[in-house]
């Protein structure tokens, strides 16, 4: 066991802070300072009071004569899809969001997708609210189970940095819903970049491109692996017969990706497993080609949600 | 009127305090104790911000003066919404920025490339100075900020993440991999 719990670790930061925070106040006092006008650059992205007057008239018609300009501007970036995010369980289903992470359009690729979005208006959502209510409804309909509980989350955007961190952050809140909802559970992450094949794949097999990719990467090295049948598979029955072949997603996932392949590595995230996490020298998260496992530490004294 | 909570940097149990908001009034109005309240209620969580920002103990410190004579020129300007600590929060990072611009530093930088400035000297017990160290040595800005934030001020997640305006999933990661991060390299050091 470390002996660095996050409490000790967090308890020492505070005491060594907090001996080299000064304490100025008085002399912060006795020093004079200039009134300061609402539109000085320090107080950029704060609200402040309105001046009255003409100031204001000014303001406004210049906020008028650039607004139309504007508007249309926004609107099409608001409605234009910057990246995409596929969710298979069983269920497929796909999300196209635009920069601000709003839902553009959600499809279902399979009619179990279609009953797990049926009724739901997820247009113009927050991606965090269409993501709670998705895995919602799987859990409702019975898809996602404590004993089938296995959801891959692929990311696609042109923009690697974007991707990078959409994959972060919908794989981290995935695993944060499905351990509240079912208490278990595994989240398959990866990037992907698709093609008119892995459409046609998709299409074909009514599954998304997410898992099109996954399952396109195994039967290239496995030869005798049949597409369709691994297409016909739940994701936690396809983990089941990964296993009985001996087949471990993470010993392989230097065989299946390229060093330089950016277009996809696959990590997963257990909710079940010990933490085995390996400590991170490179500055980005992602930068790691190998898969790796990030789970929550039981031993540690201080989780993350403790506070929230 | 309650709004926000800043923590007593000499209280090891991080006791909660709330910020009122009329003391920016109070301020504009020239009450000295006023200022001096809000001074103490929130240094320890503006000094973290701009030394994880800074990464350079003078550069911080300095920051943090300008931020408070910053704040004592716009308190007139205040306007209440229920969120003092960040529109603190605000004039710090601006600060900050600024600061960075001028310096030709760069926001965003690897750990291996910073050369944090630091006297460790005045933290006595060697044990904290070598987190610390260590800390600025393994962590990313991001999460520097978060870790730090959330160790010296107590914030919660939700809270640090609206102040940062980060998603609340990519806080909650980025702490997590900082502290295993950290806890790891401190295994191998004491």
């Amino acid at each position: 066991m470390s002996k660095f719990s996050n409490e000790k670790v967090e308890d020492q930061i505070r005491h060594a802070v907090s001996q080299i925070t000064p304490d100025q106040a008085n002399e912060l006092w006795e020093q004079p300072v200039e009134l300061a006008s609402s539109s000085d650059w320090f107080l950029d992205g704060t609200a402040v009071k309105r001046r009255s007057g003409n100031h204001v008239l000014k303001t406004v018609t210049a906020i008028a004569a650039c607004f139309l300009i504007c508007v249309m501007s926004f609107m099409t970036l608001y409605m234009r899809a910057d990246a995409a995010i596929y969710l298979d369980v069983n269920p497929s289903i796909e999300l196209q969001i635009n920069r601000f992470d709003r839902v553009v359009s959600a499809q279902a690729s399979n009619a179990d997708g279609q009953a797990v979005l049926a009724g739901m208006n997820l247009k113009n959502t927050d991606v965090d609210v269409a993501l709670n209510a998705i895995l919602g409804s799987m859990v409702k309909h019975g898809y996602l189970t404590e004993a089938s509980g296995t959801i891959l989350v692929s990311v696609e955007c042109s923009n690697q940095k974007r991707a990078d961190s959409l994959k972060l952050e919908i794989s981290s809140q995935v695993e944060q819903e499905i351990g509240s909802l079912i208490h278990t559970g595994t989240v398959l992450s990866q990037e992907i970049e698709t093609d008119d094949m892995l459409e046609d794949l998709a299409e074909k097999h009514q599954i998304t491109e997410g898992k099109a990719a996954l399952i396109q990467k195994l039967v290239s090295k496995y030869p005798d692996m049949d597409y369709e049948y691994l297409a016909s598979l739940s994701m936690s029955e396809l983990m089941n017969v990964l296993e009985q072949e001996d087949i471990d997603i993470a010993d392989h996932l230097d065989d299946l990706f390229d060093e330089d392949d950016l277009d996809g590595d696959l990590e997963t995230t257990n909710e079940d497993q010990d933490d085995d996490d390996q400590p991170d020298s490179d500055e980005s998260p992602d930068a790691d080609d190998d898969l790796e496992s990030d789970d929550d530490d039981k031993q540690d004294d201080h989780s993350p949600n403790d506070n929230d | 009127m309650l709004i926000f909570a800043a923590i007593d940097p000499g209280n090891p149990q991080q006791r909660e305090i709330t910020i009122d908001e009329s003391i920016f009034r109070g301020i504009a109005n020239g009450d000295k104790d006023a200022f001096c309240t809000l001074y103490q209620q929130t240094r320890s969580a503006v000094f973290t911000y701009a030394l994880s920002l800074l990464r350079n103990q003078t550069d911080a410190e300095d920051a943090m003066q300008d931020t408070y004579l910053k704040i004592r020129a716009a308190a007139h300007l205040y306007r209440p919404e229920g969120k003092p600590m960040a529109w603190i929060f605000t004039i710090a990072r601006n600060v900050c920025l600024m600061r960075m611009r001028q310096q030709k530093h760069f926001v965003a930088f690897s750990p291996e490339e910073a050369q944090p400035a630091f006297d460790f000297s005045q933290i006595e017990d060697l044990e904290d100075r070598i987190v610390l160290k260590t800390a600025f040595r393994v962590l990313s800005q991001e999460e520097c900020q978060i870790v730090f934030l959330h160790a010296v001020t107590g914030f919660k997640h939700r809270e640090i993440s609206e102040l940062l305006e980060m998603p609340l999933s990519t806080v909650l990661s980025k702490y997590t991999r900082g502290l295993k991060k950290l806890k790891s390299q401190l295994e191998g050091s004491l």
